[in-house]
């Protein structure tokens, strides 16, 4: 593979990276109270400079844009490597995106404020960087660092049974890890044997040429490690558990941002790198991403508390992802592409609506909730739109992608595509169900619960303003595809090249 | 074509007023000016699609415009477009201006609700998804109205969403018709991959180009989609209930429009069903099924609403039996036919439940042509073009699907034939019920009633005129919807000569029939000839067999139940389908998740993780390489791990 580079004529990456790092450093030494607009202000700047980096990204070719390297350990063949190409700016983008809204969100912590905010913008930087690396030290440097702040956000700020989460959360994702670590470093062992090279960076360990037997070893690791992110079946059960434990603004980010980090690493590793392995385990991949949409679906169905169904359902789309990536073909991609930006957009909304009721009521279990759309109807809106483009209604954000994933697999194989459209009748089931046990049906609703509705606050400023551009972008994405899919289009053909000789 | 760049207003008009509405309703407009935003809107439609009409009325042509693109696929791309000729032309006339009429009626009927701008908004909304579905030029649009349009439905029957029986209806309305989305998308999907194109011109002219029983299979399973949006079996049952939404609700969606797109979606797709004898008899079967048994359930229901829900389940399935039999003009005509008689019983039931009230049940009403004379004598009117007497539209559109189907295939036609006597007999039985017959209502009611203001008066009485005279208009219609559906006049670049040859097969079988196209020529034939007099008398047979047992008691109901004990209590019970259901999807599936996630999540994998957690820590504590034990194993680990690694390293250098 051959990789153009079109370097950057300011450090703009390096400055997104830093300036939260930077922010939370200062934050040590300042009292609370600068804590929450410090972080805004901060997120705010790294969100601009994304989303004019979108606007500035050159689409009609594939090249690595706002390219930046300098040498680190040389004798290694380490160096500092970044970069975007269209699927790391637009994870880029998402991130920077989620973790403004989590911060607007968030303005009415009370508890150990300075710190929560230090967590979240030490998370910000880890987590911008992982998607924008191209030295594989550096990505997994970024990789690890985002689970000390995750394990912290959970485990200080969550519910009852936080320590649990958190170290379920840890142990998994840092055992994954382990695995990937063990693959990179047997690359760049295997690059060393065979080219006399040493060298960390992705462009690199992409042309190694490995043989087939070693292709499936290196390709095994790095999947578990992927998987148990994604996280796909069976390595799916600390999610539900992080998310119901983690604080709101975390399980907007666990959901919008972390979770893309293992369909980023398939789609940026796996594929490109092991592309004999990736066709190899095509039926295992798609298997796998089957039982994730089914499976899963009727687990979220079975759920009382509302953000475990959030959280299976977050499972459930990911199947999408896994199978427009395995699906080898341009519609599969750009469908999981898609389909990742769609995710963060509504998962973090249904996110935000979970906590918005549990400020409300105390309770997230449906047996608690009930006929609250009346008394709320600018919520009961923003909930009903995230929920249908949660549920993959055209017009909105989730059809563009499942649609794309579905055609890509339809054709690879038409068979799995027939059984993940199973997703549009049982996915309509449990987000309704979810809907209608939270908002609907007053009658059946203790009196004393309607009246607390009935006294209670519509949105905030802060809720309406964090909620507002996730439904605003929800629409973007539904009315006018084009524009993403052409962003995203050479991308995809050129992280193919190995598959449809692009 | 360019003097026809107008008509996106015809979709857009009424999603503006829905974003007014939907934007300023509570805080500015209220009541009534909301109601105002939303008539005027869908007039604007309703008026340009009219010149539309008229427009292709004079040239015959069609007219594709393409708004804008809205996802490149490969070499194909998605557009947002409108497809205008006759047969658009004339869904979106009957979408509009029946529309109107019911928006009209809705500002009346609504008065006083508390979220009365709310429900313009989404009726306005409904509007344009449903006119977004009539005139795309792909399947992708038509698949965003189609779903669009069952959201709308879903939040409209849930309007009264703090009622637990209205949140169900809403829930399984959608739920239902997603199972025919899912067969609709993998139709489309196959569609895509056969054709590589989504746009209809050109899979008209590439159908001959790929094998017969892809063609079959993306028919049947866009076909699915239709069975779920038009309710027909197996997929009906969510119909009946979704008469939990307001009446206007039920008039326009449940009735005139939504419920049809699948008949318009089998007659869009006209060369693609054609091309199919399979796919032709499967709609013939489905269809005539659906006309039969739902006619048998309409018998036995008590709630005013629920019998008419009935009868659009069955008159829709006419309309899907003349497109099985090849008479897709027919089915079209069936369809804007059905849609104003259809729309006229449920305004004037509307009007009845205003006027009483909202009580529901026929066995608590009676007598009210006393109090409300208009709506009891458009009521009328409605029924009779129901029951298919002349001179009414019914007769006209549904009398000719049953005739024809005696030449073609007369187990069909035993069905249809049979079901239109049924029809006659509910629906005069609610009639006489409702409407005649003693004296049962409640005194405190009696001291209420009253007939209907004029908001809600004239649309009754406009669509009752239109019941009146659109029969005959039927040779007009057909002519008019030629070039749409008949290969014989349909222009080269429509439909190639070449798809012309394979839909003939599936046409073929409608070449014998002749029945007369001219109204008074129907007219006559039907009192002439052995068949149109038999059909005749069996509707004037219902309608008697209703006096006799409901306004002159000369047989007792309670006898016949008794009786015919076994098929009341089938008809009665819906043929078991929703207990069935009900059984095995809603009860079955949930205790199903609820077991799978116990045994799956929590028992297997849950106990694999944990136990290996326990298992490790219990390892570390023996160890006692520290104290916090988990962590550390995976330290320890991944130190080991590295360090093999780099001694292979080293050895190496």
């Amino acid at each position: 593979m051959e990789f153009q580079f079109e370097p950057a004529s300011f450090p703009w990456l390096t400055v997104s990276i830093v300036l939260p790092l930077i922010a939370a450093g200062i934050l040590f030494f300042l009292s609370e109270r600068f804590a929450k607009p410090i972080s805004i202000v901060i997120s705010a700047i790294v969100f601009v400079i994304s989303t004019w980096m979108l606007f500035a990204y050159d689409y009609s070719h594939y090249a690595i844009q706002f390219y930046e390297k300098y040498n680190w350990i040389p004798q290694f063949g380490v160096s500092y490597e970044v970069g975007v190409d269209a699927l790391s700016l637009t994870m880029f983008w998402l991130t920077a995106l989620s973790f403004l809204i989590s911060f607007i969100w968030s303005v009415n912590i009370k508890k150990r404020v300075k710190e929560y905010f230090i967590a979240f913008l030490v998370l910000e930087a880890a987590c911008i960087g992982v998607f924008v690396a191209w030295d594989m030290v550096w990505f997994y440097i970024f990789w690890e660092a985002m689970l000390i702040p995750m394990f912290l956000i959970i485990g200080v700020w969550g519910y009852a049974e936080r320590i649990y989460a958190a170290t379920k959360f840890f142990i998994y994702t840092f055992f994954g890890s382990l695995f990937l670590l063990l693959g990179v470093v047997g690359m760049y062992v295997y690059q060393y044997f065979h080219t006399g090279k040493l060298s960390t960076s992705y462009f690199d360990l992409a042309n190694l040429g490995l043989p087939f037997n070693l292709e499936i070893i290196f390709f095994l690791l790095l999947a578990l490690g992927f998987a148990i992110k994604v996280p796909m079946w069976p390595f799916h059960t600390w999610l539900p558990a992080a998310h119901v434990q983690a604080p709101t603004a975390g399980s907007v980010i666990l959901a919008a941002v972390l979770l893309k980090m293992g369909t980023y690493g398939f789609v940026r590793f796996s594929l490109p790198w092991f592309p004999e392995a990736s066709k190899y385990f095509i039926p295992v991949m798609f298997t796998l991403g089957v039982i994730a949409i089914i499976y899963t679906a009727a687990m979220a169905l079975a759920q009382q508390h509302i953000k475990r169904i959030i959280a299976y359902s977050s499972v459930s789309h990911m199947g999408f992802v896994t199978l427009g990536t395995f699906a080898l073909n341009v519609e599969g991609m750009n469908g999981a592409i898609i389909t990742m930006i769609s995710h963060g957009l509504t998962s973090a909304a249904l996110f935000l609506a979970a906590g918005w009721i549990y400020e409300r009521s105390h309770s997230y279990m449906l047996k608690d909730l009930g006929g609250m759309a009346k008394y709320v109807p600018v919520f009961a809106t923003f909930f009903m739109i995230s929920a249908m483009a949660s549920v993959g209604l055209p017009g909105l954000s989730g059809f563009v992608g499942e649609f794309l994933a579905l055609l890509g697999t339809f054709k690879t194989n038409v068979w799995f595509a027939v059984l993940a459209g199973i997703a549009l009748v049982v996915g309509a089931g449990y987000t309704l169900r979810l809907y209608h046990k939270t908002m609907f049906m007053e009658e059946l609703v203790d009196s004393k619960i309607i009246h607390k509705w009935r006294n209670t606050r519509d949105m905030t400023a802060s809720e309406f303003l964090s909620f507002l551009p996730l439904i605003i972008l929800m629409f973007v994405i539904g009315v006018y595809p084009k524009w993403w899919v052409d962003l995203i289009n050479t991308t995809s053909l050129s992280i193919l090249s190995k598959f449809i000789g692009g | 074509m360019e003097n026809l760049s107008y008509l996106w207003i015809v979709p857009f008009a009424p999603l503006i007023a829905a974003i007014i509405t939907g934007l300023l309703g509570y805080k500015l407009l209220r009541e009534p000016l909301s109601g105002i935003v939303a008539v005027i809107g869908v007039a604007i439609a309703a008026v340009a699609s009219v010149s539309g009409f008229i427009h292709v009325m004079q040239t015959g042509g069609h007219y594709d415009l393409k708004l804008f693109t809205w996802m490149p696929l490969g070499n194909y791309e998605i557009s947002v477009s409108i497809l205008w000729d006759p047969l658009s032309a004339l869904m979106s006339c009957v979408v509009t201006v029946i529309s109107t009429f019911i928006f009209i009626f809705a500002t009346g009927y609504m008065r006083g609700d508390e979220s009365y701008p709310r429900f313009f908004t989404y009726l306005s909304m409904f509007v344009f998804m449903m006119l977004m579905l009539t005139l795309s030029d792909n399947l992708v649009q038509l698949f965003f109205g189609w779903e669009g349009v069952g959201l709308m439905s879903y939040l409209l029957i849930g309007y009264f969403h703090f009622k637990k029986s209205a949140a169900n209806a809403a829930f399984e309305s959608f739920i239902v018709n997603r199972v025919g989305d899912w067969s609709f998308l993998i139709g489309i999907l196959l569609a895509f991959v056969t054709f590589g194109t989504l746009d209809y011109l050109d899979i008209f002219a590439k159908i001959p180009e790929a094998e017969g029983f892809v063609i079959t299979l993306i028919a049947l399973l866009l076909f699915g989609g239709a069975v779920g949006k038009s309710a027909q079996i197996p997929l009906h049952i969510w119909l009946p209930n979704a008469m939990e939404g307001p009446t206007p609700v039920s008039a326009l969606i449940h009735a005139a429009t939504m419920v049809a797109a699948g008949v318009y979606m089998v007659a869009r797709l006209m060369p693609l069903f054609a091309s199919s004898s399979v796919a032709l008899d499967v709609v013939l079967y489905i269809g005539t099924a659906s006309a039969f048994v739902a006619a048998t359930m309409g018998l036995v229901q008590n709630d005013i609403k629920r019998i008419i829900a009935y009868s659009t389940m069955s008159q829709l399935g006419y309309m899907f039996a003349a497109e099985g039999l090849g008479l897709f003009g027919d089915g079209m005509f069936h369809l804007a036919s059905h849609a104003t008689f259809k729309a006229l019983l449920f305004l004037a039931a509307g009007s009845v439940l205003i006027g009483i009230h909202h009580i529901l049940d026929v066995w608590k009403m009676g007598q009210l042509r006393k109090y409300m004379p208009i709506t009891a004598a458009t009521f009328l009117v409605g029924a009779l073009a129901l029951a298919g007497i002349p001179p009414f539209a019914g007769f006209f559109s549904k009398d000719p699907i049953i005739e024809a189907a005696f030449h073609i295939n007369w187990v069909v036609w035993a069905l249809l034939w049979a079901g239109a006597g049924l029809t006659a007999f509910y629906i005069f039985r609610l009639y006489f019920l409702a409407f005649e017959n003693g004296d049962r209502l409640d005194p405190h009611v009696k001291s209420h009633v009253h007939e209907s203001p004029p908001n809600m008066t004239v649309p009754l009485i406009v669509l009752a005129t239109g019941a009146v005279v659109l029969g005959f208009f039927r040779e007009f219609f057909l002519n008019f919807l030629r070039p749409s559906l008949d290969p014989r006049v349909m222009s080269e670049d429509f439909v190639p000569e070449k798809t012309k040859i394979l839909m003939e097969e599936g046409l073929s079988r409608a070449h014998h029939v002749h029945v007369p196209e001219d109204a008074v020529h129907f007219l006559i034939e039907s009192l002439t000839s052995p068949l149109g007099i038999l059909a005749l008398l069996t509707a004037l047979g219902g309608i008697f067999f209703a006096y006799i047992v409901y306004q002159k008691k000369v047989i007792s109901y309670e006898w016949l139940g008794e009786t015919f004990k076994p098929l009341y209590k089938l008809f009665y019970n819906r043929w078991y389908f929703d207990n069935i259901y009900y059984a095995i999807f809603v009860y079955g599936y949930y205790k199903f998740s609820v077991f799978l996630w116990k045994l799956g999540d929590r028992f297997i994998i849950d106990g694999i993780v944990d136990g290996s957690a326990k298992v490790s820590l219990a390892a570390g504590g023996a160890l006692r390489l520290t104290q916090s034990g988990r962590i550390a194993a995976y330290v320890l680990q991944m130190s080991i791990g590295i360090l093999v690694f780099l001694s292979i390293f080293l050895i190496v250098k």
